[in-house]
């Protein structure tokens, strides 16, 4: 591998580690505050990439699929959140996880009514559709937004989880969620909205990720393994956790595909297994990992 | 405890429960166990009635039938295998589809590199099988809950993951073909073709499964796999290698996931990559919480159901996983002990304790957890 | 005598706070020693860390001259401690039979039998009634655990303990939320128990303690505060400010 292509597989790895962020920072929250692994996680972000692609065809700009297709799937998770989940708490977090599985099913059968078993492309917005040279490379330019805005929401993500006053109630209902009630949060209403909002970054990703994954039945699995496996590596509930475990998957399904095409799979599953072995919690877990049905 | 003499001892094979008259002698402890244990593991008459009645099924039903009894009996010895895990130990596994697809693979590549003998294949097969299960099992039990669904899942999606990109030895997404297989020994051999052959070959294997899950499901060990699942610290401090029980449990449900992987792909003379797919793994899912989980009858009913309605709706529409995902959120919402749950509750006044444990499985209580410190 | 149990400047700390501060306890086979010591002293903590539910920070624990410092909870068990919880700590959607038939199973070794039903183990169901019998349960064997009466629960909880045929037996108020009538049977049952099981018992009622001990030791703070046969310990004046305080009158 030369420097050049090393130079240009990192930043897809980076590109894809930041898509993965997004779908793992909502996985990783709904589950640190919930006790919820969301399975339909990954339809969301299908349905999210499709509505995109919809709003886009129906004449929308790109620019509005990306404001418009998270808010809608946000209220679809909200409604989730509202009619099923909730009904399920009292159960415990098996059922939920299998509600959430049920609704995957669900979700994915319509989608394929709706919009076919295609492989389905979505351009990216003119102005992201050029390259940019820099010291002698050419790179997409459009990876290079999704790197910017990746890195923004992140921090964004971050600055509202550590400084706001919900993101200290998330903090607080993470670590202790009756304390938390106790405290006068309401906490049922943070779930919902937590909940909705995870999704709405799950539709984000399947905006932004969309011209470069291109959109097919069965991604929607292929998206949630990956960022299940983010958060086994980075440590449930963290959004530290989230950022740097998506960076390891990332880099590890991009070099691994570059490096060695038939056993890629294998290196991220290398990484994943190195760390339970060392660290079953996760990297930034806190032995939560005993937490669960 | 002794059976009062007015109790008749068949009662339970022969009929279900009429309610009123069920209610009024269901105060009886030794008619209450006959019809726990009838929907529980099956009673022994009931199931040698059943497999009576499959036995002679062939003669009378169209070939049609045949295949989809066949599929229905390799789909109860997974879904079986897998509720050792999701109902007897309480270890939900959303990768069980790993064994199904690596028993039929396994398969494949003995019969193309060695032969398509069987009782040779078996041991090897299931040789592999287990030697995988340990690794898997190991490195998936350093967790508990949640975790251990998602990294089981992920150990499985490795292996379709494999199957899809080593194309060169897996054939990719084409999947391998399998060899005709047949029982030889010596100069004597039985072929297993499209016929009433194969049909009993899976009927002997799905009986012989249900036996063996019925011994081990009443055996000491099956009872520690029950207290494992009612309360894992508890029996670590009644000195149990809980972790050690578990394993076990892992491989044997693995093997016998193992031979329904065999099995399927000797039916189908074909192995493919969807057989790892978290869609099988999640189908099992569906078919032991919709039969009943923690029986072994519930994962037969489940399988059947389950399969049944697959080619019953996919007859009408592509549409299948919609209905059949309606089906099970419906189920987890007003029935989560699934149709063994729902006939228990006609055939008696559930107890305070079951009425607790459907609301929440009973939490390990007073064990401090070293992660609070 | 030779000393079962030693445990040799043991701590742990939870955060900040340190609930188990370098004790150091030796208790003899055949022994009768109560663990007293006001609310919060930390004496679910020692037993936590001597049975092995919690980890000592620092420290060793011996038992029976063998270094159990890193077993694990249920080696330590295999090795001959049982121990009951101070909540109920059961199988409640099990029977009280199947509770105690789990205990005896592990004990004779038979856990790892798959191929027999569980119940044609008759000498294990036999030993279970036994046990049932002895703490006065014989006639609730068949109801759920769960739906035992608490004081039931609380005897269950010993017969769990004692079907491991313990060398240590580590009782966390047994008879805590018992009515006097329980209380007395209950105290009746451990001090008949025979006397090859050394017990150390965590006891808020004085008069079953003064009753059942041989010798008592009073933690306050998560530090040892005095050891003594029983008269030493009421005669002790700082056990008697710290502990026994207002009791005092009563006690004499």
């Amino acid at each position: 591998m030369t420097l050049d292509t090393f130079v240009l597989q990192l930043t897809n790895g980076l590109v894809f580690s930041l898509l993965l962020f997004l779908m793992a920072a909502g996985l990783s929250l709904i589950f640190g505050l919930m006790d919820v692994v969301n399975l339909a996680h990954g339809a969301f972000y299908l349905l999210g990439g499709y509505l995109g692609l919809s709003i886009v065809r129906w004449g929308g700009s790109f620019w509005l699929a990306l404001l418009l297709a998270p808010l809608l799937v946000g209220v679809l998770g909200l409604l989730l959140e509202l009619t099923l989940l909730r009904r399920l708490y009292r159960r415990g977090h098996l059922d939920q996880v299998l509600a959430t599985f049920g609704v995957a099913l669900i979700v994915a059968d319509l989608m394929r009514a709706a919009w076919g078993a295609y492989v389905e492309v979505v351009a990216p917005p003119a102005l992201l559709a050029g390259q940019v040279a820099i010291g002698g490379l050419a790179f997409p330019t459009y990876r290079l937004a999704v790197i910017a805005v990746g890195l923004s929401l992140a921090l964004g993500l971050w600055l509202f989880v550590e400084r706001s006053t919900v993101g200290m109630q998330i903090r607080a209902g993470v670590s202790d969620p009756q304390m938390a009630g106790m405290l006068g949060v309401d906490v049922p209403r943070l779930f919902a909205g937590v909940f909705a909002g995870g999704c709405a970054l799950a539709a984000f990703s399947g905006v932004a990720a969309a011209p470069i994954l291109t959109l097919y039945p069965g991604l929607d699995s292929e998206i949630l393994i990956l960022a299940l496996v983010v958060v086994v590596v980075g440590g449930l509930g963290t959004l530290r956790g989230a950022f740097f475990g998506s960076l390891i998957v990332g880099m590890a399904d991009v070099f691994g595909k570059a490096l060695l095409p038939e056993f890629s799979v294998f290196a991220i599953f290398v990484v994943m297994a190195a760390v339970l072995l060392t660290r079953p919690a996760g990297l930034f877990g806190r032995a939560t990992a005993t937490r669960g049905a | 405890m002794a059976r009062p003499p007015w109790v008749p001892i068949r009662a339970l094979g022969r009929h279900h429960p009429a309610p009123s008259v069920w209610r009024a002698t269901m105060e009886n402890n030794a008619m209450r166990e006959r019809w726990e244990q009838f929907t529980n593991t099956g009673s022994r008459w009931g199931s040698l009635v059943l497999v009576a009645l499959l036995a002679v099924l062939p003669a009378v039903a169209p070939p049609y039938l045949r295949s989809l009894v066949i599929e229905v009996l390799i789909l109860a010895i997974f879904a079986m295998s897998l509720d050792l895990l999701l109902g007897y130990t309480g270890m939900v596994s959303f990768g069980h589809a790993a064994f199904l697809g690596l028993g039929a693979y396994l398969l494949a590549f003995f019969t193309r590199s060695v032969g398509a003998n069987l009782l040779q294949a078996l041991p090897v097969v299931l040789l592999g099988v287990a030697l995988f299960a340990v690794v898997a099992g190991f490195l998936a039990l350093r967790t508990s809950g949640i975790a251990f669904l998602m990294l089981t899942l992920a150990i499985s999606q490795m292996l379709f993951g494999l199957a899809i990109k080593w194309s060169s030895v897996t054939g990719g997404s084409d999947g391998l073909a399998v060899a005709r297989p047949y029982v030889g020994i010596g100069g004597a051999t039985l072929g297993f073709g499209p016929d009433r052959s194969f049909y009993y070959l899976t009927l002997a294997s799905f009986a012989l499964a249900w036996w063996l899950l019925r011994r081990i499901t009443a055996s000491p060990f099956g009872h520690a796999l029950r207290g494992i699942k009612a309360n894992e610290p508890r029996m670590q401090a009644l000195g149990y290698r809980t972790h050690r029980l578990k394993l076990t449990a892992f491989v044997i449900a693995g093997l016998f996931a193992g031979v329904a992987g065999m099995l399927l792909a000797a039916f189908n003379r074909h192995a493919s990559p969807e057989l790892f797919g978290w869609a099988v793994s999640g189908e099992a899912i569906i078919m032991v919480i919709v039969g009943g989980s923690g029986t072994l009858v519930g994962p037969i009913l489940g399988a059947t159901l389950v399969h049944l309605l697959e080619s019953y709706v996919s007859s009408y529409t592509e549409l299948w996983r919609l209905v059949m995902g309606l089906v099970f959120v419906g189920f987890v919402l007003f029935a989560p002990q699934g149709i063994i749950g729902l006939l228990r509750r006609r055939g008696r006044p559930p107890s305070e304790v079951e009425l607790a444990a459907a609301i929440k499985e009973p939490e390990p209580a007073a064990l401090p957890k070293e992660r609070r410190t | 005598m030779s000393a079962l149990l030693v445990l040799d400047r043991v701590r742990r700390s939870f955060g900040g706070l340190c609930v188990t501060n370098a004790v150091s306890l030796s208790v003899a086979a055949g022994e009768r020693r109560a663990l007293i010591g006001p609310n919060g002293a930390g004496k679910t903590t020692l037993f936590n860390l001597i049975s092995g539910v919690l980890r000592v920070d620092g420290g060793r624990i011996h038992f029976d001259g063998r270094d159990v410092t890193h077993a694990s909870l249920d080696q330590r068990a295999r090795l001959g401690m049982g121990r009951t919880f101070q909540r109920n700590n059961l199988f409640p959607a099990l029977s009280t039979l199947e509770n105690v038939r789990l205990a005896v199973q592990q004990r004779a070794g038979l856990s790892a039998r798959m191929f027999r039903p569980a119940r044609s183990y008759h000498a294990v169901t036999d030993e279970a009634r036994e046990l049932l019998d002895r703490v006065g349960l014989r006639d609730r064997a068949d109801a759920a655990a769960g739906e035992l009466a608490y004081g039931q629960q609380r005897a269950l909880e010993i017969a769990l303990a004692l079907a491991l045929h313990p060398r240590l037996l580590l009782l966390d108020e047994p008879t805590s939320g018992m009515g006097p009538a329980e209380t007395a049977e209950l105290i009746d049952l451990i001090a008949g128990l025979p006397r090859e099981i050394t017990l150390l018992i965590i006891e808020h009622d004085i008069d079953a303690v003064f009753r059942l001990a041989d010798r008592i030791s009073v933690l306050s703070f998560g530090s040892l505060l005095a050891e003594g046969s029983v008269e030493q310990i009421r005669a002790n004046p700082q056990v008697q400010e710290v502990y026994l305080g207002q009791s005092t009158d009563e006690v004499h």
